[in-house]
């Protein structure tokens, strides 16, 4: 294991970056001039090693080791003797997130590798990539820039659950993009039965640059537990920029780099709205929640932060997202269906000012009971992002239960 | 011997037999949908459920107008796979 992480206080945005290292709208030509062509056929044995040693974590939000993943559907095609299929999924259902948008308007061919490079390792029939329609013109016209026949496009919702592996299967094979009931793994029955690979774009795209410059390469970037580099959507005073920045990067420099003042800052959201809130402006932007070290790493998610200033108020602000989270359930499982739509109204009674004492236990009392009780983790992740807003923001959750709000800003929008 | 009681929440509509059925291991939600007793939670839905209760979960699982529910039996012979 490699030890020599680059200390904390450098760690934040890349000073060369990676996957948009041709520049902005490459194509074709300027792909084949910043990265050369893709690795012979002959080096795949090799590619799948560098692949496991990279350590690379799925850019998705979930994290999972990416070369377990392919390992399990290489596993899953040999003991089926069926061709698996691998699609990449650029569906980007997280309403704060624009990285997988991004990188396939400015770096579409670099995804296109990285299919390409799985689907030939794993003898793919077929790939995908799934996105919104909007994005499918550049991939139509990449597609054809390099001749490339063997990928197909799915258009994917744009509704927050779209996103999600089994959704994306399930539009796919014509059903409703909605989650499915988890029966096992999609790597031993995905899409049609067949051995599937799901991965988020972004992640193909950094298969893509380990296949040519190596594991070793990949780890100058982040740490040993969270290595390489990732996309970064930062959201402040209603705009928002894409950075990539070191795996594990400290996000005071990280805001500091981007010329946001610590002063200036009430809290940070930090990964989108299935995410949780920080003050703490010292914590490591990570690939998983981890409070056994110091500075604390925060799970960067789908790779988003929001910035919430001093102007605005941070309950208000955990309201709106709350309520479009209950709104934003499948309406597939009960507990979510009907006890989403409850904590949300409840957190907004507190948001509102609604002196009744009780609000806080019963947000908490609601998040236990529809956490662990779906289908999918949506009622999970939407009760922890309550929950993390009346830990974080317990000063002002007092202020409101006794009718005042640090911020007089309720209005805001 | 114990088992694990898998729900599926997205067939499940909340009809109840299972909470009547299951009275050792199953309450009512406010919403009428079944509720994992204190320490019977197994994560993602699961319950877990007795060696004397077996029965009646098969009766459950059989019962069930929505099909929702599945029985993982032998769960102790399984190494912690998720």
């Amino acid at each position: 294991m490699t030890t020599t992480n680059i200390p904390t206080v450098y760690r934040g945005v890349l000073e060369e970056p990676r996957l948009l290292a041709a520049g902005p709208d490459a194509h074709w030509a300027e792909h084949l001039a910043c990265f050369g062509p893709l690795p012979q056929d002959s080096s795949d044995q090799q590619i799948l090693s560098e692949w496991e040693a990279s350590g690379l974590a799925g850019r998705g939000g979930g994290a999972f080791p990416t070369a377990r993943k392919i390992a399990a559907v290489q596993r899953a095609a040999a003991r089926t003797r069926r061709a698996p299929v691998v699609i990449g999924n650029g569906s980007e259902g997280e309403p704060l997130s624009f990285k997988d948008q991004l990188l396939l308007d400015h770096a579409p061919h670099l995804v296109l590798d990285g299919l390409l490079l799985t689907a030939r390792i794993l003898g793919a029939r077929e790939s995908y990539i799934a996105a919104k329609p909007g994005l499918h013109p550049r991939l139509l016209d990449a597609l054809a820039e390099r001749g490339e026949t063997s990928v197909a496009l799915h258009a994917t919702d744009s509704h927050f659950l779209a996103g999600q592996a089994t959704a994306v299967i399930s539009s796919m094979e014509g059903g409703p993009s909605l989650p499915r009931h988890p029966s096992g793994h999609l790597s031993d029955a995905g899409l049609a039965g067949a051995p599937t690979l799901l991965v988020n774009v972004e992640t193909l795209a950094h298969l893509a640059l380990i296949a040519r410059y190596s594991s070793a390469w990949f780890r100058t970037a982040g740490t040993a537990a969270d290595p390489g580099s990732r996309l970064l959507t930062v959201h402040d005073q209603g705009r928002y920029q894409v950075h990539e920045v070191h795996g594990s990067s400290d996000l005071s420099l990280v805001l500091e780099q981007l010329q946001i003042s610590a002063a200036s800052i009430q809290a940070v959201l930090v990964g989108g709205y299935h995410g949780q809130w920080t003050k703490d402006l010292g914590v490591a932007l990570s690939a998983a929640n981890d409070d056994r070290h110091h500075p604390a790493a925060l799970a960067a998610g789908a790779g988003v932060i929001e910035v919430v200033r001093h102007d605005i108020c941070p309950l208000a602000r955990s309201s709106q997202i709350i309520d479009y989270l209950a709104r934003s359930s499948a309406r597939q499982c009960g507990p979510c269906l009907h006890g989403l739509p409850t904590l949300a109204r409840d957190f907004q009674a507190l948001a509102q000012r609604s002196t009744d004492p009780e609000l806080p236990e019963q947000v908490h009392r609601l998040g236990a009971l529809v956490a662990g009780r779906g289908s999918c983790h949506h009622p999970d992740a939407s009760a922890r992002l309550a929950i993390s807003a009346l830990q974080v923001f317990d000063d002002e959750v007092s202020a409101h239960l006794s009718g005042t709000c640090h911020h007089n800003s309720q209005e805001h929008q | 011997m114990s088992a694990e009681l898998n729900i599926n929440w997205t067939r499940c509509q909340g009809r109840g037999l299972c909470i009547e059925l299951l009275a050792g291991a199953l309450d009512s939600d406010p919403w009428g949908y079944p509720l994992a007793q204190d320490g019977r939670a197994a994560g993602n839905g699961k319950v877990h459920v007795d060696g004397d209760q077996l029965e009646a979960a098969r009766e459950a699982v059989k019962m069930c107008p929505l099909a929702a529910l599945s029985l993982h039996e032998d769960v102790g012979a399984l190494d912690g796979r998720r």
